[in-house]
């Protein structure tokens, strides 16, 4: 119980008449590397949403650190809790510089500014250092490119020192050697002591970063364990290729087997 | 070089490329300004002088909607009910209830954080155009509610007491009034801009959900910001009402003003510190020439402005004036107050 | 007693109708294109104008000269979008695009001014004072052909809408734009349109008003607050809103001022307006279309 930094139980969303999350459960250990995955629709981004309290559960809880927050914190307090996150379509702030944007995240969810101001922009520095972004500072976040704006939404999150970091589909986009800068990045974060919950669409940076892995298809979970267990699953297969498909790999199994076996 | 008092706003590491803008030439402008300023009522009639008052009392209505709208993003077209409402507040306290008047315009700015604030729990939820049309739904409504009540005056209105004093001192009293409110609100943005309110502001202006998820508070922020922007409107309205010796409900709950002091705040530089006051001294100054020159065709004259504006400046004078964007001149106003930079020359100027 | 609040009500019922059309034009602009037109209630003013200028120049009867008013005010508000206000929203600019039409309001106004001066001007017509009587009901004439006019033409703009080509884009463009655009619909052509149809419906406004009220270039300003209760009251986009609401708020205002006096007539219509944008900012029939 103590070791788990977050756990979830039940917990069912629904908004638009559409029930994007059914009665899920999970509990995330300090420290790990917890993977989300599942095909567009499942209703992975709104269960971190709930996670993050900008949508209201409509069944079940979720506590962090022994604590509850679904239904009884607000976003800003689950962020200053030591909850920070980023967005599926990066999200920086538009008219702030890069150093501005890393800045709230240290001076407001992380608690940093107001008294040791210096401290700030060290850390804001130090930020920067850490994304890649040093050489960036005073630019305006939309005359970035793509990824260089995920770094500045990742810097943010993480200026927030926080005690878990929801990624969503941080690498989406991203060419294989950014993939590989990102992963990197998430395992330093990782070391660090930070717990990370992270949704992704790449394999590789699943198999090679997670921990445990759920999966999640039409808002309900189907499978969760080990990266390779995960990816044996049936169910999973069927929920990623279709189950035609998943029916044809049990009838060649079987057929193997039998080969096997005469 | 090490950091003696950083500010939030902005701050270059050590090392930092970026060039510290030398201060000295706006330090002396301000100076030469306020000099000015001060001491112009020795050399201006008394015509003129009223008339700086009027535009003393739209800028710091202007930049107080600045602080609401220009920063936090809650675009208050309808900020001008609390003009109205500061302005009654001193009609009424200092006709039945005697209150001395400097008494009365404290309270006319105090009656206006209250006001925002209780209407602000409600309204500050309601996204952009709801927003803006709520806040002109309240001017509206405000206004017919004082026309019908009986404290008020009704329609008739409320004249203020007039102060024993002679037309050139009553005119200085209100020129330096008008003036010294208007340095406060200034002061106080140039405040909030600097500290973690203004960067709170800003973040939520630009997309409040992520915000909030950085652990922003963003109903304590707009609530604030919105309590800032009232007491400054109600004290220009409390001046104002003195100032003309009387009131009615008509002229000070007006949508014209209201949208004048938005647009004048939009036309010199809305988030910027002193992009409102610049806005509102050129279009009062230009609009109290052309309805002297022109006055059968100065609603047609001001109107095509107005759509001039929008189609050519609508990023705001600051921006234009020196070519860089709006927050980088903001920022570079604030560095000038902040620690010496040993002489390094702003490389963009 | 009961009498006079059924004359009340039934006044209601009437003005209800013609608030509808009142506030739709404006209603449709906000709905389709984010645009909060000030220049709504100047339109309907200029409306009233060029319908007694027909009138008293060349003795065309008000309610004959609608299609003329709406082809003049839909060229007019055309070209405003077209020259204007399409240019901000190009460039990102859309929150300008009120002080684009605050701007516009003045110079209406100024033209008023300048073309009709500001003494008051009335339309008066031969039938103006026949009135029948239904169970001790007074039902002016005019007042039932500006009811029935009015949901004449909102019922020919809600087929426009729903069944022509134009108006289905026009439906297209205020769900998803740029899905819209995908689509091939030129987006900024509509937004002209829409703009024109906004404008063409708030001068027949003003020719339905001509009868019932004196004209003077300021008469927009109480309109205003009734435009904006139809619309949010309504849902914004939303025809069928539109006529309910105007329903409503004409028998809430007449039923009000009967209980609580003439000088509330407005306060009444602002409270409305802020306790549905409040409580049910989508309107009582939701917002047709999603902005």
């Amino acid at each position: 119980m103590g070791d788990n930094i977050l756990e979830a139980r039940g917990v069912s969303i629904s908004f638009g008449g559409v029930q994007a999350v059914k009665d899920v459960s999970f509990e995330v250990p300090r420290g790990v590397i917890f993977g989300i995955i599942g095909p567009n629709g499942a209703g992975k981004t709104t269960l971190l949403n709930g996670i993050s309290g900008l949508v209201p559960l409509s069944a079940g809880h979720i506590e962090f650190e022994g604590q509850r927050i679904s239904g009884t914190k607000k976003p800003h307090q689950i962020a200053r809790l030591g909850i920070g996150r980023t967005f599926q379509v990066a999200r920086p702030f538009d008219g702030l510089t890069v150093r501005e944007n890393i800045a709230v995240g240290a001076v407001f969810a992380g608690k940093v500014g107001g008294r040791k101001h210096a401290e700030v922009w060290s850390l804001v520095d130090e930020v920067m250092e850490f994304v890649g972004n040093a050489d960036k500072q005073d630019s305006l976040v939309p005359d970035l490119p793509v990824a260089q704006r995920k770094r500045v939404e990742l810097g943010r999150a993480v200026a927030i020192r926080p005690k878990l970091l929801l990624l969503d589909e941080v690498m989406a986009g991203l060419n294989q050697r950014e993939v590989e800068s990102v992963m990197e990045m998430v395992r330093r974060i990782r070391d660090r002591g930070t717990t990370i919950i992270l949704i992704e669409h790449i394999m590789k940076a699943v198999m090679g970063l997670c921990d445990t892995v759920m999966v999640l298809r039409s808002g309900q979970r189907i499978c969760v364990g080990t990266p390779s267990m995960v990816c044996a699953d049936d169910q999973v297969i069927a929920a990623y290729l279709g189950d035609r498909y998943a029916k044809r790999k049990a009838d060649i199994g079987e057929l193997e087997q039998g080969h096997a076996q005469s | 070089m090490t950091a003696q008092q950083p500010s939030i706003a902005t701050n270059p590491a050590p090392g930092a490329k970026r060039a510290k803008p030398s201060r000295r030439p706006l330090i002396i402008a301000l100076v030469l300004l306020s000099t000015f300023v001060v001491l112009l009522p020795a050399v201006l009639g008394g015509y003129w002088m009223r008339v700086l008052t009027v535009v003393f009392i739209f800028a710091i209505m202007a930049e107080s909607v600045n602080i609401i709208a220009g920063y936090a993003g809650y675009n208050a077209l309808g900020n001008a009910v609390f003009f109205g409402v500061g302005a009654y507040i001193v009609g009424v306290t200092t006709t039945q209830l005697n209150v001395p008047f400097w008494a009365a315009l404290l309270l006319a700015g105090l009656g206006c954080v209250a006001y925002s604030v209780v209407i602000g729990y409600p309204i500050l939820r309601l996204s952009g155009r709801y927003f803006l049309m709520a806040t002109l739904g309240l001017l509206e409504i405000t206004r017919e509610v004082v026309l019908n009540l009986d404290i008020t005056g009704g329609a008739q209105g409320i004249a203020t007491p007039v102060m024993d004093v002679s037309p050139e001192f009553a005119n200085r009293l209100f020129y330096y009034l008008a003036l010294a409110v208007l340095a406060t609100v200034v002061w106080v943005t140039w405040w909030i801009q600097r500290h973690n309110m203004g960067l709170a502001l800003r973040a939520i202006k630009f997309d409040e959900e992520a915000a909030r998820t950085m652990g922003i508070n963003s109903t304590w922020y707009k609530t604030q910001a919105w309590a800032v922007s009232a007491f400054f409107t109600g004290l220009a309205g409390g001046v104002y009402a003195y100032f003309l010796a009387y009131i009615e409900p008509a002229s000070v709950f007006e949508i014209a003003t209201s949208v004048r002091m938005y647009i004048e705040h939009v036309f010199g530089g809305a988030g910027t510190v002193f992009g409102p006051v610049l806005g509102a001294l050129i279009l009062e100054l230009l609009s109290e020439f052309v309805w002297a020159r022109f006055t059968e065709i100065h609603y047609l004259i001001l109107g095509s402005l107005v759509i001039l504006i929008t189609l050519f400046v609508p990023k705001g004078l600051i921006s234009y004036i020196r070519k860089i964007p709006v927050h980088r001149l903001d920022a570079w106003v604030i560095g000038l107050f902040r620690r010496d930079s040993a002489g390094r020359e702003e490389s963009e100027d | 007693m009961g009498g006079e609040l059924m004359q009340a009500v039934v006044n209601g019922l009437l003005l209800g109708g013609f608030y509808a059309i009142l506030g739709v034009g404006f209603s449709l602009v906000y709905g389709v294109m984010g645009i909060i037109n000030l220049a709504h209630a100047s339109l309907v003013m200029i409306g009233a104008y060029l319908t007694f200028t027909f009138f008293s120049g060349w003795g065309l009867d008000p309610f004959l000269s609608l299609p003329i008013v709406a082809v003049v005010l839909f060229i007019f508000c055309w070209l405003t979008q077209k020259y204007i206000l399409n240019s901000l929203i190009r460039r990102g600019f859309l929150g300008m695009t009120v002080v684009s039409t605050f701007g516009l309001n003045l110079v209406l106004i100024n033209i008023a001014l300048l073309i009709w001066s500001a003494n008051y001007r009335g339309v008066v017509t031969s039938y103006s004072g026949v009135a029948f009587d239904f169970v001790g009901v007074r039902l002016p004439l005019v007042r039932i052909i500006i009811l029935v006019l009015s949901l004449v033409i909102t019922y020919v703009l809600y087929q426009f809408l729903k069944r022509t080509k134009t108006g289905k884009a026009i439906r297209a463009v205020a769900l998803n734009r740029d899905a819209a655009q995908l689509m091939g619909i030129n987006v900024y052509g509509i937004y002209s349109i829409t703009f024109g149809i906004g404008g063409a419906l708030a001068g027949m406004a003003g020719g339905l008003l001509s009868p019932i009220s004196s004209i003077t270039p300021f008469m927009g300003g109480p309109l205003l607050g009734i435009v904006f209760s139809v619309a949010v009251l309504g849902g914004l986009g939303n025809v069928n809103g539109a006529v309910l609401a105007g329903v409503v708020l004409g028998v809430a205002q007449v039923v009000g001022v009967y209980f609580l006096g003439t000088p509330w007539q407005l306060a009444i219509s602002y409270a409305i307006f802020i306790l549905v944008l409040l409580f049910r900012p989508q309107g009582i029939m939701g917002v047709k279309f999603v902005r």
